[in-house]
This record gives structure tokens, C-alpha cells and sequence, in this order.
């Protein structure tokens, strides 16, 4: 089921391919013991998630609107995001809907496709990393 | 507060009334029910026997004390907790010797995920928030992947895939 709401505002510069984005780590096991690999449970687009999966521009962005601390942030780039296929041969894409915040699109729900929202989280986080600045 | 949960499980069996560890099932046509009290899982981390099931325990009681944070439902249901309890103690005893840890987490909707990895082969225990969600397995292997509502016999099939050596 395609995202119908949040698509990017005409005024929005799109994502390039070659650009990273960033996603709070909301949860501290998130991030597996050896500080770099991500677990699924960061990818799952779940029922709160309604215009897609919240990523932004900067790490300093991610941390805009939370109410709670968080454990640091996830990198991943954009075109790998946009080179991932679903079952249904359509990609998952990287889209702003504002200057600090953006989603990726086209993940299904976990409770309307579990297995593919699972695969496809997966997916996601094989080419994410936890974010280490210089 | 540590809330001490009493929950059951009721063991299905294989047509042969023989689990594939040895596990003896009754070939009567009903299946066992094993009752554990509260805590059960601690209690039988005591016993030398479920050891190696204490790392596994902590980790499940420890998510009772999770905070929801930011939309997000860290803390397990109840339901959530016991089942997983169940269904971790029930793969221990259908692993035997082959157990090994698997991951914990919260799912983010009150639920817990249990994962084995091994080489490439993911299997993914989801214990649902609610009793109108279904418990479910998935299974990956490379780019072959499938989800399935959890039965005994669907996780001892598949406890067996992850653990045997072929491909």
C-alpha cells in the first residue's frame, strides 16, 4: 500500500543518492553490544507511523520534537535505502516533508504484512550503522 | 514491582509422540499441559540443569522495568511476558544440548521478539501485546523469508532447521 499523505512539498529539495540520513536510537538495545550494528526493531514501521519511517538530515535534527533522551543515532545512506526492492518489485524510497525531518516510504505495517515489514526492516538495517561522529 | 506471573503451556506433540530431543509426549490424543508458577523461569535457573537459561531469563525481567519512551511501548503486556517465558523455555527444552542465547527485545507495541541467528539463518519468536494479535514465527534464510501463526510443531520444525548444520 503506497503512502498517500506527506508526500515531498514541491519547495523541498529530494534526498540525493548520494546523502546520508539519520535515525534516533530510541531504544539502548537497539544498537548491538558491539556498537556498530543495528537491530530490525529500529526499521519497523509500526501503527504511530503514519506517513512512514521518521529519518533527518542531521543528527542534530533527529533529536527534534522527542520528548525522551535517546541513545544516539543511526546512519544510512540514501541511495542503499533506494536500492531496496519489495516483494511487489517497487523500491523503498527517502522523501522530505520538511528541512529537519523526512520518512522512508513504502514500508508496509508490521500488522498488515509481517513478513515483509520484518524482511524489509532487516534490509534496512544491513546497511545502517550506529553513527560515531569525528 | 516485579509482577509474578502465573501462566501455563500446553505441549502439542508429533505424530510419533517423540520430540526430536528426546522430550516424551503423550499419544493419547491430548496434549500435556505443564503448569509453572510465578517466576517459573527463575526457579528453574536455579536447578544446574537451565543454566544456561538465566542470561535469557534477566533479559525478559529485565524488560518489565522498561519506560515507554516517544511512541513507543517498551514495556511488555503481561501476556506478552508470559508467553514469551513459555515459548523461550519450551525452544530450550526442544534445543537441548544445541541451545543457544537468543536476542530479546521489545517490539515497540507492548510485544517481545526472541531471535536466534545463525550463520544465515534467522528464526524470530514475535510474542504478540494482546490476545486478539497472534503469536507468530518468521523465518529467514538469505532472500527466502516467511511468516507463520506459532504452533509447537511449526517451532520445533524450524528450531531444527536453525540448528542442523546443512543447508
Amino acid at each position: 500500500m503506497p503512502d498517500s499523505t506527506c508526500d515531498s512539498p514541491t519547495e523541498l529539495e529530494p534526498y540525493s543518492a548520494e546523502q546520508n540520513v539519520f535515525r534516533a536510537v530510541i531504544y539502548k538495545d537497539w544498537v548491538k553490544p558491539d556498537g556498530k550494528t543495528v537491530t530490525h526493531q529500529a526499521f519497523l514501521r509500526l501503527r504511530k507511523d503514519l506517513t512512514g519511517l521518521s529519518i533527518s538530515p542531521t543528527p542534530e535534527d533527529c533529536q527534534r520534537g522527542l520528548q525522551f533522551p535517546t541513545f544516539g543515532e543511526i546512519i544510512l545512506n540514501v541511495g542503499k535505502i533506494r536500492m531496496i526492492q519489495k516483494s511487489n518489485q517497487e523500491y523503498l524510497d527517502a522523501v522530505p516533508d520538511s528541512p529537519t525531518h523526512g520518512n522512508i516510504k513504502e514500508l508496509p505495517f508490521r500488522d498488515v504484512d509481517r513478513a515483509e515489514a520484518i524482511k524489509l526492516a532487516k534490509d534496512l538495517s544491513d546497511i545502517s550503522t550506529r553513527f560515531h561522529p569525528e | 514491582m516485579f509482577i509474578e506471573p502465573v501462566f501455563s503451556m500446553a505441549i502439542a506433540f508429533g505424530s510419533t509422540g517423540q520430540s526430536m530431543t528426546g522430550l516424551t509426549f503423550p499419544k493419547n490424543g491430548k496434549p500435556a499441559e505443564i503448569f509453572f508458577e510465578a517466576s517459573s523461569i527463575r526457579k528453574l535457573a536455579s536447578n544446574s540443569a537451565f543454566l544456561s537459561l538465566i542470561p535469557a531469563s534477566n533479559k525478559l525481567n529485565a524488560l518489565l522495568d522498561n519506560q515507554n519512551t516517544n511512541g513507543y511501548v517498551f514495556k511488555p503486556t503481561l501476556q506478552a511476558y508470559n508467553n514469551a517465558c513459555a515459548r523461550l523455555l519450551l525452544a530450550y527444552k526442544l534445543m537441548g544440548r544445541s541451545y543457544f542465547e537468543p536476542s530479546i527485545l521489545p517490539d515497540g507495541e507492548g510485544g517481545i521478539d526472541i531471535e536466534w541467528e545463525k550463520d544465515s539463518k534467522h528464526l524470530l519468536l514475535s510474542c504478540q501485546a494482546t490476545s486478539g494479535q497472534r503469536d507468530f514465527l518468521y523465518y529467514q534464510q538469505d532472500d527466502k523469508y516467511e511468516a507463520k501463526d506459532f504452533s509447537v510443531s511449526l517451532l520445533k520444525e524450524k528450531l531444527y532447521w536453525l540448528i542442523r548444520n546443512a543447508r
